[in-house]
């Protein structure tokens, strides 16, 4: 799709919403503001410029709009006497934004938020809630929360509060649940998974758990500190993945319905053959982690090399074989 | 700027000061009234060609969601009465509310925790909650102490996409669509009413009547491309009554997808895969678990995604019953050890 061009409704819509926050946009900066108006920076003191231009007649100067940047890159402003002190009317795109992400965060929703959420519900008018609820009803973007829902909970008012958890983890490649406290910083949803991060005691680091693995956890009343300046959203942009070393090359083939999967599964990287069957060839980190997916796809799906992984994939099948003979 | 050649004021100015002008009268202003006194309508222009410019430019605030009222008022040059125009402050402003402390900061939350998911939908969500909490004359907990919650949907969809298919849904506009389905390298041209929208598992989706295949489907949209142009032909359609996008996002599980006959299954996990699977799939209704023998009972119409599932638990997970399914589960076993040796 090609780029909107900006026009006079756009550029109007833009200056009547900086008008509008002006009470409440005294004294922010510069750079935050522009994000969220959806400008650019340069843009943004255009609209300050065209701002400034208007006014209530007689367009003396103190019936025109002030906005000014200071010398910290902050944006202040001042609207002639008694105009548009308040914010204008959340628009039905705002409603719809709010709607949704109040629904989104049903896994994390307090009290507090709730009510909040029903007090702007009831101030909205009328005509755009009514489109803002009807637009909800073809939208979703929930989170999946499976079974999780009373964890989840736990996990995210212990974070909140700063209390240690006693938890049980499965750790797969070691086949166990081990025991240990753990310092919660916050829950990610990435994707399709709810995780954990947290400071483990028992490894003495910062760890990424997965919630589907937590067999239970329990609030303690020790209260704990997180390290300063650790902010969870740097943590999943620049750390998270980070510790994965992919060392181990894996050679895997694929026939029938499953060369279709791995096509879809590995567009890049996926071969197909002549035969209709498809090969695949990437690094690896653990060879335990592919065991599981290579079962899942049956015997369509076969080992090329390494040899070990052969041997882990069969092992595991002979060892799920012997419970029905 | 692409400065109309009527007007000295850039619009956006003459629209401005125009909304402003009306929200702050009291009584109704005559279009003499407006002509003279608000910046940007020209006075040396005869009263049709700036009555023109009045028109498109009420026409452009309603788009922007601000409804100038006409009504009756007195033209104070002649003493006739004339069409008069204004702004309802009740309309345009937004109601006072008063949040709690705790409020303010779960609303600050919810803009940072969601307004940088990156979900198209979201965009505004800032600037709605940074409206919001200043309508009570407060500031945004600026730097709450730290984020406890974070969700990342990664959607990699181009949002240009997401929003056309949500005005399209709005305004109930048939979609003409190039799809390419899942398996092929060739895309056919579709008509699509969409109906629905969801993003799921870093995926979005559109659900809509296919004109090609007929009734509801679902599209994946990284594999649609949208014709550009189709704009002009606007079919409108209705969404049916009966249409439910809850039903089409309801989770299910692989094995609840297909078209074979139903059977019950009964399923026995290793203690540690028991209440994993639990985790997992606890809250379909179609499920059950029995704590006691560790057992899962659901009702499969997809063998192969059913054994597809089992087989990733290896020796944690036995099927029990029906027979006949664990029969032929235990000869996919067979074959896969045949196929490693």
């Amino acid at each position: 799709m090609r780029k909107k061009k900006t026009t006079s409704a756009d550029k109007t819509k833009k200056a009547l919403e900086l008008a509008g926050k002006l009470p409440a946009l005294s004294g922010e900066e510069l750079p935050d503001v522009a994000r969220r108006l959806g400008v650019t920076e340069k843009e943004l003191i255009r609209l300050a410029e065209t701002l400034s231009m208007c006014g209530l007649p007689p367009y003396t100067p103190d019936a025109l709009f002030d906005v000014y940047i200071d010398e910290n890159n902050r944006i202040h402003a001042r609207s002639p006497v008694g105009l548009l002190e308040r914010p204008v009317q959340l628009s039905g795109t705002e409603g719809l934004a709010l709607l949704l992400a109040g629904r989104a965060s049903a896994g994390a929703r307090t009290p507090a938020l709730s009510s909040a959420l029903e007090k702007i519900r009831a101030a909205m008018n009328p005509a755009k809630l009514d489109a803002a609820d009807r637009a909800a009803k073809s939208l979703d973007i929930a989170p999946e929360t499976g079974g999780l829902d009373p964890l989840l909970d736990t996990i995210s008012a212990a974070a909140a509060d700063s209390v240690k958890l006693e938890m049980e983890y499965f750790t797969p490649s070691r086949g166990k649940v081990s025991a240990r406290v753990v310092r919660p910083y916050g829950l990610i949803y990435n994707v399709d998974r709810w995780l954990i991060v947290g400071w483990c005691e028992m490894r003495g680091e910062t760890r990424v758990f997965r919630a589907d693995r937590v067999k239970s956890a329990r609030a303690t009343v020790e209260i704990f500190e997180r390290p300063p300046g650790f902010d969870l959203e740097t943590f999943r942009r620049d750390e998270m993945f980070k510790h994965i070393e992919r060392t181990i090359p894996v050679r895997l083939r694929f026939s029938g319905g499953a060369a279709g999967w791995a096509c879809r599964r590995w567009p890049e990287r996926a071969r197909s053959d002549a035969d209709g069957s498809a090969s695949v060839e990437f690094r690896a980190d653990r060879l335990e982690n592919i065991v599981g997916m290579m079962l899942s796809l049956g015997p369509e799906a076969q080992v090329v090399s390494p040899p070990e992984l052969k041997t882990l994939v069969a092992s595991a099948a002979s060892a799920a074989l012997s419970l029905y003979v | 700027m692409s400065d109309k050649p009527e007007s000295k004021i850039p619009a956006p100015e003459r629209l401005l000061n125009l909304s402003v002008y009306l929200l702050e009268r009291k009584r109704p202003a005559s279009l003499r009234e407006i002509f003279s006194e608000v910046e940007g309508y020209d006075q040396s222009k005869d009263h049709d060609s700036n009555r023109r410019m009045f028109i498109r430019d009420r026409v452009t605030l309603r788009g922007l969601d601000i409804d100038t009222l006409m009504e009756k008022t007195t033209d104070p040059a002649t003493g006739a009465e004339t069409e008069g125009y204004r702004i309802d402050p009740a309309d345009f402003y937004m109601e006072r509310v008063t949040f709690s402390d705790a409020e303010v900061e779960a609303l600050s939350r919810l803009g940072n925790r969601l307004g940088k998911t990156g979900a198209a939908p979201l965009r505004e969500l800032e600037w709605a909650v940074a409206k919001a909490i200043s309508s009570g004359g407060r500031r945004s907990a600026a730097g709450a102490p730290f984020e406890t919650v974070l969700l990342n949907f990664e959607p990699g969809e181009d949002s240009a996409k997401v929003e056309a298919v949500q005005t399209a849904i709005s305004e109930r506009r048939g979609l003409e669509i190039k799809y390419r389905a899942s398996g092929t390298q060739k895309s056919s041209s579709r008509r699509v009413d969409p109906y629905g929208l969801f993003l799921r598992r870093g995926q979005w989706y559109v659900v809509g009547k296919c004109h090609l295949r007929g009734g509801a489907r679902m599209f994946r949209l990284d594999r649609l491309e949208i014709e550009d142009g189709a704009r002009s032909t606007a079919r409108r359609f209705d969404i049916p009554a009966d249409f439910s996008l809850e039903e089409y996002v309801k989770r299910r599980a692989p094995w609840e997808f297909g078209d074979e006959r139903p059977a019950d299954v009964s399923i026995r996990f290793h203690p540690d895969f028991f209440w994993q699977t639990r985790n997992a799939w606890g809250d379909l209704d179609s499920v059950s678990f029995d704590e006691n023998s560790r057992t899962m009972r659901l009702r499969s119409v997809n063998e192969q995604a059913l054994f597809g599932w089992l087989l990733g638990f290896a020796d944690g997970a036995e099927l029990l019953s029906p027979r006949p399914a664990r029969e032929r589960f235990a000869a996919v076993l067979k074959k896969i050890i045949e196929n490693a040796g």
